[in-house]
């Protein structure tokens, strides 16, 4: 009972910033269908990362921009490495920063979701491991069947 | 010579059957977790016994004598006789009767004619011992604290430091007819704290000075406090005298009832067994063998064992002991349920039921065994499922409640692994609800909108930190956190089915929270205290790195 107090709370008072919050940052002219349009796509293109193909997608278009990026340092004279190994790590990571026109909110949350899916295998392993290597051993009682509490 | 009897077969009257069945009833219907109320009803009486209990007490008189030497201060000059001054020539034995009834208290008695004056152990017979004032120096030390005025700021405590410094100032000028500024050299005082005294303004001194001892007058020595100063004492022989009485008892139950089952039942007498005193013989000293005592028909076996029971110490004799036989009226019942034999005791005239074996305890066998069973098979969730109601027995010990308490641990494996593989899962579809309130939404305060701007956070670095915060806190579901019904249930899927439950309220919880924190700002420091400690980390490895590289 008290976790769900605390919980009612907690829903009260992140309610009430959250409204504060939309009253503080969207426009008074807009209609509700202007301001909850873009929440929504942007809602349903995230669960739609949840795809082979959309992380495939981000991650060649990541590609390319990286490559341009190496392109134009080599022509400037900035590098002279070959486009391989950790350079292309590298290139990789300041395309994910940089590249803000050929990369949308929903390619980013995709890139990043190969990287939580292993954390969260990992996690899932190792407690399936802990509970079941538990629940496998014996336990050992020190109990008569037929001993009676001699004090009762 | 008392009459003890043995036990005779009677049989119950309709009235007597009837009671006895009205009472099963009632005590059937008392015993929690049993469930056949009218068990006195479905009952078949086979046989009754007159058969009395017997319980015999020893109670025994003891008189321990220590003997003291003591010694007092001693005036005048009265004529001792000095007759007995070894402890070997006194005997403790002698100086007192034993009592003649039972007795409990404490005395003392002088030993006669153990006075003699001998030399003052503390003073050696001086008179005179060494003064713990001045320990015998006849002087005694006492501090004098001086002040002496600090030389550097003369005792005031700062000192004065004098500066000039040119400053500009308006002045009338009556050639210009207005005021001008000019420039003029002032001095200044500054008063400054003096280094020496550090501000004090004198220095403490301190020295010692002996003075006259005043306790001993300078003698270094006082009168000696246990003699009185005349360098002797009066030292008397004294015994300390403790009467004291102890009891044990015994029990005699009939031959009827099975002998570990009448041993529990002597546990369960309280102060309501009506006993009735049947014989009573005094025994002088330890003589029990004058006595007989396992001659006597019935009780006798019972009666032989209590001497045992006298204790025996140092400085202590037994005085007299009485055996006391008590008895009092009881029947054994035989009956039958269910084609299966059991024995109770209807004790007094009140008829206390004592249910030595009865469906009740057999009922219980039969569970434990059960549990044991389910157990040997590793079906942990049926044994706790049984184990509930052996709990709910008035008979059920420490041992059946421990029991439980390792089942339902083990019990509650299974629910966490519910709840923990399910805010695993829950994470993979709270992380676009958290990109959406991060990335979209920007649900931040205008402080943590500023942190992040300034640190240049990446929205999916937060997003990282908020999905570890609803793990690490959801995951955390120890036994003690878990609500009861998730784990508290025979059936393994069912255990799992209520931890996934509980894994959904926990996801929904901390994602709540986190929405909260990440608003704050709280989520955003954690994530900088990471940023730095991993920078830390990686400059330490380099540099570690670097040193070794440099040596080699």
């Amino acid at each position: 009972m008290k976790k769900f107090f605390k919980f009612v709370l907690l829903l009260l008072v992140t309610g009430v910033l959250f409204v504060f919050h939309l009253s503080r940052t969207w426009d008074k002219e807009q209609t509700n269908e202007e301001r909850f349009a873009p929440v929504l796509e942007a809602f349903s293109s995230a669960y739609k990362a949840y795809s082979v193909s959309s992380i495939k997608v981000a991650n060649e278009k990541t590609l390319k921009c990286a490559e341009e990026l190496y392109q134009k340092e080599l022509a400037e004279g900035k590098t002279e490495d070959k486009f391989e190994g950790l350079t292309k790590v590298g290139y990789y990571l300041e395309a994910y920063n940089e590249c803000d026109e050929q990369l949308t909110g929903a390619d980013r949350f995709a890139l990043f979701l190969p990287l939580f899916f292993a954390v969260l295998v990992i996690i899932a392993l190792s407690v399936s491991v802990k509970y079941g290597f538990s629940a496998i051993g014996r336990l050992q009682f020190n109990n008569d069947a037929t001993t009676f509490d001699d004090k009762k | 010579m008392a009459n003890y009897r043995t036990a005779q077969k009677t049989d119950f009257s309709a009235n007597e059957e009837k009671r006895f069945r009205q009472l099963f009833n009632q005590w059937a219907a008392s015993v929690q977790g049993y469930d056949r109320n009218k068990l006195g009803n479905a009952l078949k009486v086979l046989e009754v016994w007159d058969s009395p209990l017997y319980r015999g007490v020893l109670k025994t008189q003891y008189d321990n004598r220590e003997l003291h030497n003591k010694h007092a201060r001693f005036t005048g000059s009265m004529s001792v006789p000095q007759t007995v001054i070894r402890e070997s020539q006194i005997d403790r034995w002698s100086l007192a009767p034993y009592p003649a009834d039972f007795t409990s208290k404490s005395s003392v008695v002088v030993v006669p004619n153990s006075e003699h004056i001998t030399v003052c152990p503390t003073c050696s017979g001086t008179g005179k011992v060494v003064c713990p004032k001045c320990k015998g120096t006849g002087k005694v030390e006492r501090a004098v604290v001086t002040k002496n005025s600090c030389s550097t700021c003369g005792g005031k405590g700062y000192n004065i430091e004098y500066t000039t410094r040119t400053v500009s100032e308006l002045v009338w000028s009556y050639t210009e007819q207005k005021n001008v500024t000019r420039y003029v050299s002032k001095r200044f005082e500054n008063k400054k704290t003096c280094y020496h005294c550090q501000g004090r303004g004198y220095f403490e001194h301190t020295t010692y000075v002996q003075d006259p001892c005043g306790y001993c007058s300078r003698t270094g020595k006082v009168s000696c406090d246990t003699c009185g100063g005349n360098g002797k004492v009066l030292r008397t022989w004294k015994m300390h005298r403790k009467l004291y009485v102890k009891e044990n008892a015994g029990y005699t139950f009939p031959t009827l009832l099975p002998a570990d089952e009448a041993m529990k039942m002597s546990r369960l007498f309280d102060g309501d067994i009506p006993w009735k005193m049947v014989e009573s013989v005094r025994v002088d000293k330890e003589n029990f063998s004058q006595a007989n005592l396992g001659a006597k028909p019935v009780v006798g076996d019972m009666l032989s064992k209590l001497p045992g029971s006298v204790e025996h110490s140092q400085n202590t004799a037994v005085c007299f002991s009485d055996v006391e036989v008590y008895e009092c009226e009881a029947r054994t019942v035989y009956y039958e349920v269910d084609n299966i034999r059991y024995v109770c005791m209807l004790v007094g005239s009140e008829w206390k039921l004592f249910t030595v074996t009865s469906p009740v305890s057999k009922r219980m066998d039969d569970l434990k065994t059960m549990v044991n069973n389910y157990c040997g098979k590793g079906q942990y969730g049926k044994a706790w499922g049984v184990l509930q109601k052996v709990n709910k027995y008035p008979q059920a010990g420490s041992q059946e409640a421990e029991m439980q308490q390792q089942l339902e641990d083990r019990m509650s494996n299974v629910t966490r692994l519910g709840a923990n593989l399910t805010v695993v899962v829950c994470s993979i579809f709270l992380a676009p609800v958290f990109y959406m309130f991060y990335e979209h939404l920007q649900f931040f305060a205008p402080w943590s909108t500023w942190m992040m701007e300034e640190w240049e956070m990446p929205v999916e670095v937060l997003l990282f930190m908020a999905l570890v915060f609803v793990l690490f806190f959801g995951m955390r579901s120890r036994k003690a956190k878990l609500p009861k019904f998730s784990y508290k249930a025979a059936s393994s899927f069912s255990r799992f089915f209520r931890g996934c439950m509980v894994g959904v309220g926990n996801s929904i919880y901390y994602t709540v929270a986190a929405l909260l924190l990440s608003y704050i700002g709280i989520l955003q420091l954690a994530v900088g205290a990471v940023m730095l400690a991993i920078t830390i980390v990686v400059v330490v490895v380099f540099f570690v790195f670097a040193f070794f590289d440099f040596l080699i």
